[in-house]
């Protein structure tokens, strides 16, 4: 028993009445303790301040419940939500309230992948079952792509679908697109459609370009190409507008050119990006969501060195850098008609990644003559395995 | 209803302020009260100081005011306001307290959202210094994800066991 470390302990009258503890703890927080107590000794030992946590006692636990709703909403990394947990006993027990962390922003939830380890799944899981729908899909994602149990991960993200999360819908519609965790004839288009549907009317830029080509097309759905060339033009002022309401400068929407192939370097760099290039403005990518981040860095420090391999098998990652999503078997993406190099899970990220970055490398290359494809068609599977530049 | 009718708030050490109706009603404690006809002679208010009120019906008048000019230009503004009101209780972490508790009494959501916000901030910007010696060394890292690491393995435990 710990007489110094009053914090090992969670004495029933300190905590709320929802959170029960149990004796059977301290042997576990023990342990811990030790390892604690050795890393803590080489360093300096800062005063205690008589402030602090306890002017909170006079607030009662359903404020500070609020209060804590909105650090884990107002939160830029985990830490700012896990610190605050470990101020005193009485936040530790309110910190990871249930209500709590059915608020938590997706930045509040943006664990890194190097970071991944059984109790960062467990917290994703615990937000995940408080109701919160970023959690649902950051972790259905995790498991989908990552430690590789499609089901759990899909039933996830069908929750976190369910309750109108745009980008839940979207990764669902691609799966489907794709016949991701299947075989080729698992693939539904019109279901894959449907979903973009609903993604793209809940505003979700992605979806809406994803649409506009499904439409061009005739993919999945009934072909009109006017109405197809209106969703993309959505999608760009969409994602215009979104850029102008989060306050970047405005000396970055000056008009762009296009950065030429000879080492014409500074103006490049400067440049930015070519997101809305048709309609002159010079606009910064836009943010990547943790969980696409989280797929881009597993991926990246898996594949050691293997340019865009997942390693396992030969299976590739989308060659958009902001999506990370990888193949589930072989060939199921689809590579550029022109170079053959790059590849991508669905024609959004390949649009996005032409106007970004993959406009000024593409060249034509000698067609490979043996696809090698390992599923059932033959030479002759040309529509599904390349996709013509928009 | 006269429009601009005069409600009597009485603090808890006895001090009584003359508010208008419009401005009381941003507290629904109040405005119920009002609407049940309790409001004939002065409101008593046993959990509120008189220097907490004070400032409770400052913030009230102003949003009222505000809100009665309709202006686009004032929601920056208001905000600004917003933003020194409580920037004077942020030094004063005592009053800042009160303010929640007076809120959160006559159901003040604006101001509740306001401190509450203001807090949250506090507690990101590690205004709050830890109590236990051992948690302490948990701040002295510079990398945030080796806290969460470490602490997340922790708090998930006692959760584990928790629920």
């Amino acid at each position: 028993m710990r007489t110094r470390r009053g914090a090992w302990y969670s004495p029933p009258d300190a905590c709320s009445g929802d959170t029960a503890t149990a004796t059977a703890t301290a042997t576990i927080k023990r342990t811990r303790g030790v390892a604690g107590d050795q890393a803590a000794c080489p360093r300096k030992r800062q005063s205690l301040s008589s402030g602090g946590c306890d002017s909170f006692d006079a607030l009662p636990d359903d404020l500070l419940i609020c209060i804590f709703s909105k650090l884990g909403a107002s939160a830029s990394s985990p830490s700012d939500l896990i610190r605050a947990s470990l101020t005193c006993r009485r936040f530790n027990s309110l910190a990871f309230h249930s209500l709590v962390l059915s608020k938590a922003s997706s930045k509040c939830l943006a664990i890194g992948a190097k970071n991944w380890c059984d109790s960062a799944h467990r917290f994703l899981k615990l937000c995940a079952d408080s109701g919160n729908m970023e959690a649902c899909y950051i972790l259905g994602m995790i498991r989908f792509y990552c430690l590789l149990s499609r089901g759990s991960g899909a039933s996830l993200m069908a929750k976190a679908a369910i309750n109108c999360h745009a980008p839940a819908l979207y990764s669902l519609a691609v799966i489907q697109f794709n016949g991701s965790g299947g075989s080729k004839n698992d693939k539904d288009l019109r279901a894959g459609v449907a979903l973009c549907a609903r993604a793209a009317f809940l505003g979700h830029v992605d979806a809406l370009r994803e649409l506009g080509h499904c439409l061009q097309d005739g993919y999945g759905v009934r072909q009109n190409i006017a109405e197809g060339r209106r969703f993309l033009v959505q999608a760009n002022a969409r994602e215009l507008a979104a850029v102008l309401s989060s306050a970047l400068p405005t000396r970055s929407l000056l008009p762009w050119n296009h950065p030429q192939h000879d080492a014409d370097a500074p103006r490049a760099a400067v440049a930015g990006c070519s997101l809305l290039s048709d309609f002159g403005c010079n606009v910064p990518a836009p943010e990547v969501h943790p969980a696409n981040r989280f797929l881009s860095e597993w991926f990246a420090a898996r594949s050691a060195g293997g340019g865009g391999s997942a390693g396992d098998g030969g299976l590739r990652l989308c060659s958009h850098a902001g999506c990370g999503r990888a193949e589930t078997r072989r060939h199921e993406f689809r590579r550029c008609s022109v170079c053959g190099v790059v590849n991508y899970c669905s024609r959004a990220c390949q649009a996005l990644d032409w106007k970004l970055r993959h406009k000024s490398e593409c060249a034509p290359q000698e067609r490979w003559i043996n696809d090698g494809d390992g599923d059932n068609d033959g030479v002759g599977a040309g529509n599904d395995d390349v996709m013509a530049v928009s | 209803m006269a429009s601009s009718r005069k409600i009597t708030l009485r603090s808890s050490d006895g001090e009584s302020f003359e508010v208008e109706e419009a401005v009381a009603v941003e507290s629904q404690t109040i405005k119920h009260m009002i609407e049940d006809d309790c409001a004939d002679n002065a409101i008593p208010l046993p959990n509120v100081t008189s220097k907490i009120l004070a400032k409770v019906i400052e913030y009230c008048k102003k949003h009222v005011d505000a809100s009665k000019a309709e202006d686009r230009v004032n929601d920056e503004d208001l905000k600004a306001w917003d933003a020194a009101f409580i920037k004077v209780d942020q030094v004063d972490q005592a009053t800042l307290f009160d303010l929640i508790l007076a809120a959160n009494y006559l159901n003040i959501k604006s101001l509740l959202d306001l401190t509450c916000q203001t807090v949250a901030d506090m507690i990101k910007g590690n205004l709050f210094p830890v109590r236990n010696e051992w948690l302490n060394f948990t701040f002295s890292i510079a990398n945030r994800e080796l806290v969460l690491v470490c602490l997340t393995e922790w708090v998930a435990h006692r959760r584990l066991f928790c629920s």
